[in-house]
């Protein structure tokens, strides 16, 4: 009551209010309003208004203004209760501060290639984990997804593939520390601004890790002012976007007829016939999920000492029962000024997470594998069958034919009755601290520490008689452990001076240490004595049970050291000179030196351009040097005497005394060196009409050689495993167009639209294999063609019934696949389809271009965006339509298939071949072909509607400010011929190599970190509707 | 402000101190560098590994393929008859010499060669370093070693004939040298490669000389490890190889050699812990594989999927092994004369119906034409079919099929029979039963395909019924050599080189086992005297290709007369293959050995890959 009271009589006394605008007059949200001396404050609304209370006594209060890009201002407030003011542009005029390789620059000095993406902007996509969030919204960064279960990650591509058995995945930093692995471990909320490093000006500061370019992610952290609590929050429900096109229970009849399966229909399916039954398997197991997310923070500090503490959690289920992702994260942040000249900080980042379902539900095509998979079954069940027996229980096995008679019915699946787990629990603890002193002006030392420990605990458990185990089957469990541990440790020096006005020098020196250790126990046992027992005791079980065993163990270290020297003359020469020296444990070769140089003018700074008020910024960028790729193993290099022969121990026994082998298996590996990239990037940064257009455009070109590759070597020297050598060159080439415009401004909340653009084109193309060597059909590469490229028969269409006589040369028959007839021994056609003439590139998976737009409406307090992500040219592989692939396409009449135009004598198409229940000789190898697609697709990602409540309505509940928002995610599809045309329901790729497919095809790499994308049977994709709140009190 | 600043100097000093060039050496916990091998455990470790590969060419179908196919014994079954996806083509292949060099079998005895000589060669330079093991254990296992290094290049020279003895860095080092090319003449280049066979056949000579010198004597009773007595036996297959291989300094020298070895054995089998048995079938009776007649096997054991690496029980990759179950034939399709069902689906017993391989004509009917006084054609073939079932008695299937059997027939009544004769059957089949009986020309052969059931005598010595399920592989050891061999290769030098009388030393060392192969349990002492009376030979009876029967007659289908044939010189394995009706027409003078691996030929990095194929290829 005291409180209440001595408040109101603050307020009634002291409280001052007013607009904060920009140069244009326009509110300006945001702005920091400190009152001098003080830890209170405030920031600016959507409107620009503020309003802040001074505590009694102050004597002269005065106003603090910043914000970022503009001059900070102090304004006495003297007896006024309403000030406001107009925030001048900084000197370093929308020189907004990037962040780039240890440490930041203005954005005029940057002279290096790199694309910024804004906290604000990656929330506009709600989802589990960044990559997806970043699709479309960085120029020249590919993001596809490789899993459709909640939580699955996505591949970043940063101006494409460059090495064929490394890593191509870009390296993160994370608050100045190399991040590793799991992006999912971030919380989304946490960050504060994305910059992606393209060029190798930019990553050369990062040598061998360099080429795959660099994301740098900053998180917030505390600021001077009030003590400040946000809340963000949502709540979203998910619902199936496209369900999966199969034939319906009359279409499977004819196609079944139609192939002459001979088995005959099982009687319930005849039952089903005559009660014209029709069940939609797809509509019985899908249910609607559920997505939501709560974050909690607090922050604050002055300027000694500030800190936030936020904490979060992220749930998303599916639309499949036991499929669901789940994150509490945890973030603390304290920065600490001793004195003038030292400052501290300590960032903790903690999550855990929940995932299940990963390897069961959305496992591969097969029933049989212990990944499982339950799309198939639910895809291919036939129509005829009932769900449920007369008694309207479960019908326990389902399926129309006695191949799959024992298979037991899905549907089992939405009551788990504790009869099966698929967890995987994932910790992660990201910490980092830093020292800095200024040791005399402009001359800082500050030390980086970085400390990373996660660790990911798997169970899985299928129980007897359920629905992955049938009645002949013993139930069986996995428990399985990994961790990873890493340190970071980085000494930096900084100089900046300024010599005679014009010259600007700055120097970066570091010398940093880092060093990774991951380890991983697993065990697995069938015949568990009880279901009971699960997972958690796998000594109870049979003694003969057959027993699951595997360890590993890898540790790597890095030594660096960095410096970089900056100059610019008169702000408008520049000019940056980089070297790095990096050591790495994994290779034979451990050190090497990378360099890299760029210039740029700000030629709109020259004087003969200022006579002329369309072009306000001009910026020629050209940079040149050399980055690389240390992604080999751990241990590679060394000659490796393995316990194991293809995966599995090596063992004998000498009577009953059981014994393990080990056997020489890898050959030293002495002169493996790295893989080098040398990039040449020109760039145009350009401002027109005051800025109100901003972008850039760039060109670069990308030239990787001594490849990494495996090479096989002759079994008559004694080793079986492939020996990692550089060989080959792949080349990258692409331009880049990124633009923002602020469309129509508008002053005091009238109507504004902005739009930011982005466009790009990547070529890949490999240039050279090992000396000689034009193919690897295995590993899909083909020199002259991009590391995707697709290597199959040509598809014609099919034999029609006036070509009887041109089919039958080939001995096949109309309805049969018709292929072209390419080449043969002799160099040229010879009438016979085989593999090693009659295979070509037919396409490959390089997007002609792709691109983003991101369009935002302001109104009063409404504001509105819609995110569009478009991906045109390029091939699909779409397992489901490949009759190998995912067998749903195979139309044997076995199983119930995608609802594909199929050839009859009545229906003469040319997409699929007639049914057969015999799978005609010789071809069936063959049709791969029928599942390349056009990849072409438009995407309207989200579309975000929100609204700030005014500063009057914030101020009865206390807040400083509140948005409400509705979103939707993945609205709809504005194009995509392979789900109009095709039957498809998403172009996006479902996983990776043989994910939701029995079979990956033929020259397709299929393991490894680069294995190809395709669509095969997996969850379908889903649509959500978000309701949210953003409150700061 | 002064704490702070040494707190600083303090933190700096510490980034920089940990020895930060440590960060750059790798310590591999789970990974082992050839330094392994220079620990006790390491060799040992070592020496099982080279053990543990006999796995993959004895009793896996691919070597089996290869080793039995094509041969006077044996053809293609039933499955690569009618069917030519996955393995079975190579099958009807090997069987009809229609071989190229892309088939996969090939590549299992060509890949599981090499890597386990480089592993031999290294022990060979590593393990006298070993510190504290002493010089006999040393001795001991080098001679392990070296024996193991012979047999896998007796394996090699088996099959394709000369190979390579540097593998790069150098004859018989351990190679360190990583190289794309192939240390062997080109296929033109025939005196170049009757010097590296030459070379073959001295590295294994002086091998199996340490060896049967240094190894122990005789091995334990209940574990298959490498003794004295094994190395004499191969020594002597080897000295004999040799001096038919025309590439001997001596041939008759090489026959004494060869007979010398074996006699050693023969002469002393207490020393040697060796012994004929009473009876031929004990030989391969289940639970007693470690009888002292069987020399050496590779080892598995019963039911232990992980022990015998078989990640897949069910599966004929290279690991399984099929040996029961490759000789199988389809006795699924046989049913009573009621047309009921007299086996439910595959019973332990009668192991899985595979139907690789085939018994030629010749072999059933020919080699084997005394099923009297002979035992050994009922100890090898499994002629006599009970009724079983699969399934566990009290489930529904079991159930099933018991309503459904003839009345008053009961589990372990006959089910079918393969008769010895036509005749035979005709008598069968004339009697009151629900059974029937087929006689030869009843049975299975390629060129009489779709006649009645597809069912021919399975081989049964290596029949399993520990397993789990009807399907599964078999967990017993694979006899590698029996003691019985032993006198067939002493008569064969005895014969050869004329040694202590030649044909007339051969017979008396051949009548011992056909003296033994007369044996049968129960039989009146009478009938037994008789038989063995009819079964001895004399010198007379005795040239080469009588001896080559009487190996087969011992020795049917287990896993060595396609080398047996190869390595006697081109004559004989022409005209022995010859007495195979499906390989007869194809089978060509340099199919003596096989092609050289494409895989491998893609492999190395030489302008002319094919000039490196063997010849004819």
């Amino acid at each position: 009551m005291l409180f209440v009271l001595a408040g109101t009589v603050a307020q009634a006394q002291n409280t001052v209010s007013g607009t904060v605008t920009d140069e244009t007059g326009a509110g300006l949200p945001g702005v920091n309003v400190l009152v001098k001396g003080t830890t209170i404050g405030t920031t600016s609304d959507a409107n620009g208004q503020y309003s802040v209370s001074i505590p009694t006594g102050t004597e002269s209060p005065v106003l603090l203004y910043s914000f970022i890009g503009y001059t900070s201002e102090e304004v006495p407030v003297g007896g006024k209760t309403t000030v406001d003011v107009q925030m001048v542009p900084s000197i370093e005029s929308l020189q907004e501060i990037v962040v780039v390789g240890y440490g930041v620059q203005k954005k005029s000095d940057v002279t290096g290639s790199l694309v910024s993406v804004s906290g604000e902007e990656l929330q506009e996509v709600p989802v589990a984990n960044i990559q997806q969030a970043l699709q479309g919204r960085a120029v020249g960064v590919e993001v596809q997804r490789v899993g459709t279960a909640p939580g699955a990650g996505a591949r970043i591509r940063v101006r494409g593939e460059r090495t064929i058995i490394g890593s191509n995945d870009p390296l993160i930093v994370l608050d100045g520390i190399p991040f590793e692995g799991n992006l999912s471990d971030i919380n989304q909320d946490e960050i504060a601004s994305l910059n992606v490093l393209k060029d190798a000006s930019a990553t050369a500061i990062y040598g061998s890790r360099g080429a795959n370019g660099v994301v740098l992610i900053t998180t917030k952290r505390g600021k001077s002012g009030e003590t400040r609590v946000t809340l963000n929050s949502y709540y979203g429900v998910t619902t199936v976007a496209k369900k999966y096109d199969m034939f319906n229970a009359e279409e499977y009849a004819a196609m079944r007829d139609a192939a002459g399966y001979s088995d005959q229909y099982m009687p319930l399916e005849v039952e089903g016939m005559a009660r014209g039954r029709n069940t939609d398997w797809q509509e019985l197991m899908y249910e609607d999920g559920i997505i939501t997310n709560h974050n909690l923070g607090i922050s604050g500090g002055n300027e000694k000492g500030r800190y936030a503490v936020s904490g979060g959690y992220y749930k998303e289920t599916t639309i499949l029962p036991g499929q669901d992702f789940e994150r509490y994260s945890l973030k603390t942040t304290f920065d600490n000024n001793i004195g003038e000249r030292i400052k501290i900080g300590l960032n903790s980042m903690n999550s855990i997470s929940y995932s299940n379902g990963t390897q069961f539900v959305n496992g591969q095509g097969t029933q049989d594998a212990f990944g499982g998979g339950l799309m198939y079954p639910i895809l291919s069940m036939s129509p005829l069958m009932p769900a449920y027996d007369a008694n309207g229980e479960i019908l326990l096995t389902p399926a129309g034919n006695q191949t799959d008679g024992g298979n037991y019915n899905p549907l089992l699946l939405k009551s788990n009755n504790d009869n099966w787990t698929d967890r995987i629990r994932r910790f992660r603890s990201f910490n980092s601290a830093f020292a800095e002193v200024e040791i005399i002006k402009g001359l800082k030392y500050r030390l980086n520490m970085g400390f990373d420990f996660s660790q990911n605990n798997s169970a899985q458990f299928q129980g007897r008689d359920s629905y992955f185990r049938t009645q002949n089957q013993s139930n069986r469990a996995r428990v399985g452990n990994d961790e990873q541990i890493s340190w970071t440790a980085e000494n930096i020096i900084t100089y900046d001076k300024t010599f005679a006005d014009d010259h600007r020098l700055s120097f970066t020196g570091l010398y940093s240490a880092q060093q990774s250790k991951s380890w991983g126990t697993a065990v697995g046992k069938d015949s568990v004595t009880s279901d009971f027992i699960q997972y958690y005791n796998l000594n109870m079980s049979s003694p003969t049970s057959n027993l699951y065993l595997a360890g590993r163990e890898e540790t790597w270290g890095l030594l660096s050291f960095m410096g970089r020297v900056n100059y610019a003359f008169k702000d408008r020469y520049l000019f940056t000179y980089t070297f790095r020296r990096d050591g790495s444990s994994r290779l034979a070769n451990k050190w090497h030196n990378y360099q890299a140089v760029a210039a740029g003018w700000n030629i709109a700074q020259e004087a003969f351009f200022q006579n002329q008020d369309i072009v306000s910024d001009l910026k020629l960028r050209v940079s040149y040097g050399q980055t690389s790729n240390q992604s080999v193993r751990p241990y590679t290099t060394l000659g490796g005497v393995s316990g194991n022969n293809g995966g599995i121990p090596i063992r004998y026994n000498y009577g009953t005394s059981q014994v393990v082998g080990f056997l020489p298996t890898r050959i030293p590996d002495t002169s493996l060196d790295w893989e080098y990239t040398n990039t040449l990037n020109i760039g145009l940064d350009f401002g027109l009409l005051e800025d109100r257009i901003t972008g850039s455009v760039e060109w670069y070109n990308a030239q990787t050689d001594q490849l990494l590759y495996n090479v096989t070597l002759p079994i008559t020297g004694g080793y079986q495993d492939p020996m990692v050598t550089n060989l080959g060159r792949v080349e990258n080439k692409g331009v880049e167009v990124a633009i923002s415009a602020n469309i129509i401004t508008s002053n005091n909340g009238g109507f504004t639209w902005s739009a930011d653009l982005n466009w790009f084109v990547n070529r890949n193309k490999l240039l050279e294999l090992a000396p000689g060597e034009e193919r690897s059909i295995n590993n899909g590469l083909h020199v002259g063609h991009p590391l995707s490229a697709i290597y199959d028969f040509k598809k014609l269409g099919i034999w029609q019934l006036d070509e009887a006589d041109a089919a039958a040369e080939f001995g096949q028959l109309p309805g049969e696949l018709k292929l072209a007839d390419i080449s043969g021994p002799n160099g040229e056609p010879d009438g016979v389809l085989s593999e090693d003439y009659d295979r070509v590139v037919i396409g490959d998976q390089q997007a002609d271009w792709q691109g983003g737009i991101t369009n935002r409406f302001t109104y009063k307090g409404f504001d509105l965006s819609f995110v569009t992500y478009a991906r045109f040219g390029g091939l699909i592989r779409s397992h489901l339509h490949a009759p190998n692939g995912a067998y749903l396409t195979n139309n044997t009449g076995l199983r119930n298939g995608l609802d594909v135009d199929y050839w009859t004598p009545e229906n003469p198409t040319n997409w699929f071949p007639a049914p057969n229940s015999l799978l005609p000789g010789g071809a069936s190898g063959s049709w791969s072909t029928l599942g390349y697609y056009d990849a072409s697709f438009i995407r309207v990602r989200s579309i975000n509607l929100g609204y700030s409540l005014s500063n009057t309505l914030t101020d009865k509940i206390h807040a400083q400010s509140l948005r409400v928002y509705f979103t939707v995610q993945n609205p709809f599809l504005l194009y995509a011929p392979y789900v109009t045309k095709y039957n498809g329901v998403d172009p996006e790729p479902t996983g990776q190599g043989n994910s939701g497919a029995v079979s990956a095809g033929p020259g397709v790499r299929a393991n490894g970190p680069n294995q190809s994308l395709g669509i095969g049977a997996s969850t379908p994709p889903v649509r959500s509707f978000i309701l949210g709140i953003n409150v700061t009190f | 402000m002064r704490y702070c600043k040494t707190l600083f100097t303090l933190l700096a000093i510490l980034a920089f101190a940990p020895g930060c060039q440590d960060l750059l050496e790798e310590h591999p916990k789970t990974e082992f560098t050839k330094s392994y091998y220079e620990t006790a455990q390491g060799a040992q470790d070592g020496l099982n590994a080279a053990y543990a590969y006999l796995r993959f060419h004895y009793g896996v179908n691919p070597t089996l393929a290869l080793n039995v196919s094509g041969t006077d014994e044996f053809t293609y079954g039933e499955q690569p008859a009618v069917n030519t996806s996955g393995d079975n083509l190579p099958h009807k292949l090997f069987g009809t010499y229609d071989i190229n060099s892309e088939f996969g079998f090939l590549t299992v005895t060509f890949n599981r060669t090499f890597p386990l000589i480089n592993l031999l060669n290294g022990l060979e330079e590593f393990i006298p370093n070993i510190p504290d093991m002493t010089e006999a254990d040393k001795i001991e296992k080098l001679a392990q070693t070296r024996y193991l290094r012979a047999h896998y290049y007796y394996l090699l020279v088996g099959q394709f004939g000369a190979a390579p003895t540097d593998l790069g860095s150098g004859h018989l080092v351990f190679n360190e040298t990583p190289s794309r090319g192939f240390n062997r003449p080109i296929k033109s280049d025939t005196e170049g490669l009757n010097t590296l066979l030459e070379l073959n056949y001295q590295v294994m000579i002086e091998d199996l000389e340490f060896a049967s010198k240094n190894l122990r004597v005789s091995r334990p009773d209940n574990e298959f490890r490498l003794s004295q007595a094994v190395a004499l036996h191969l020594l002597s297959r080897i000295y004999l190889f040799r001096a038919y291989s025309g590439v001997s300094p001596n041939a008759q020298a090489d026959f004494q050699a060869a007979y010398d070895a074996a006699m050693e054995v023969i002469n002393n089998p207490g020393k040697y812990g060796v012994e004929l048995l009473q009876d031929f079938g004990d030989a391969y009776k289940q639970s007693k594989e470690y009888n002292r007649e069987i020399m050496f096997a590779a080892e598995r054991i019963p039911m232990d999927n992980v022990n015998n690496e078989y990640t897949n029980p069910s599966g004929i990759s290279d690991r399984e092994n099929m040996a029961a179950a490759v000789f199988t034939s389809n006795y699924e399709t046989v049913s009573f004369r009621n047309g009921s069902d007299p086996i439910e689906f595959r019973p332990l017993e009668f192991q899985r119906p595979l139907r690789k391989l085939a018994p030629t004509n010749w072999l059933t009917q020919i080699a084997f034409a005394d099923k009297v006084n002979d035992s050994r054609y009922h100890n090898s073939f499994r002629t006599v079919y009970t009724v079983q079932a699969h399934a566990d008695p009290g489930t529904a299937t079991y159930n099933t099929w018991l309503a459904q059997l003839p009345a008053g027939v009961v589990t372990g009544d006959t089910a079918f029979v393969l008769a010895d004769t036509d005749a035979q059957a005709t008598v069968i089949n004339g009697w009151e039963v629900p059974y029937r009986a087929y006689g030869p020309s009843a049975w299975w052969t390629p060129e009489n395909p779709t006649q009645g059931p597809q069912i021919y005598p399975a081989l049964k010595k290596f029949d399993d019924v520990q397993r789990a399920h009807g399907n599964d592989a078999s967990g017993r050891p694979m006899p590698i050599f029996k003691f019985g061999e032993t006198y067939l290769l002493a008569a064969e030098a005895a014969l050869q080189g004329n040694i202590n009388g030649g044909a007339t030393e051969a017979a008396r060392l051949i009548n011992i086992i056909r003296t033994r192969a007369a044996y049968r349990p129960g039989l009146d002492p009478g009938v037994l005297a008789t038989r063995i009376t009819n079964m001895q030979v004399d010198a007379g009876d005795i040239d080469l290709d009588f001896i080559l029967d009487e190996r087969s007659r011992e020795l049917a289908g287990e896993g060595m007369r396609w080398t047996d044939l190869a390595l006697r010189g081109e004559a004989v394995f022409l005209s022995r293959i010859a007495l195979n009706d499906q390989a007869a027409a194809g089978v060509r003078a340099h199919h003596r050995v096989r092609p050289i691996p494409q895989e491998h030929l893609d492999r190395i990095n030489v302008d002319n890959p094919s000039d490196y194929q063997n010849p004819g290829y």
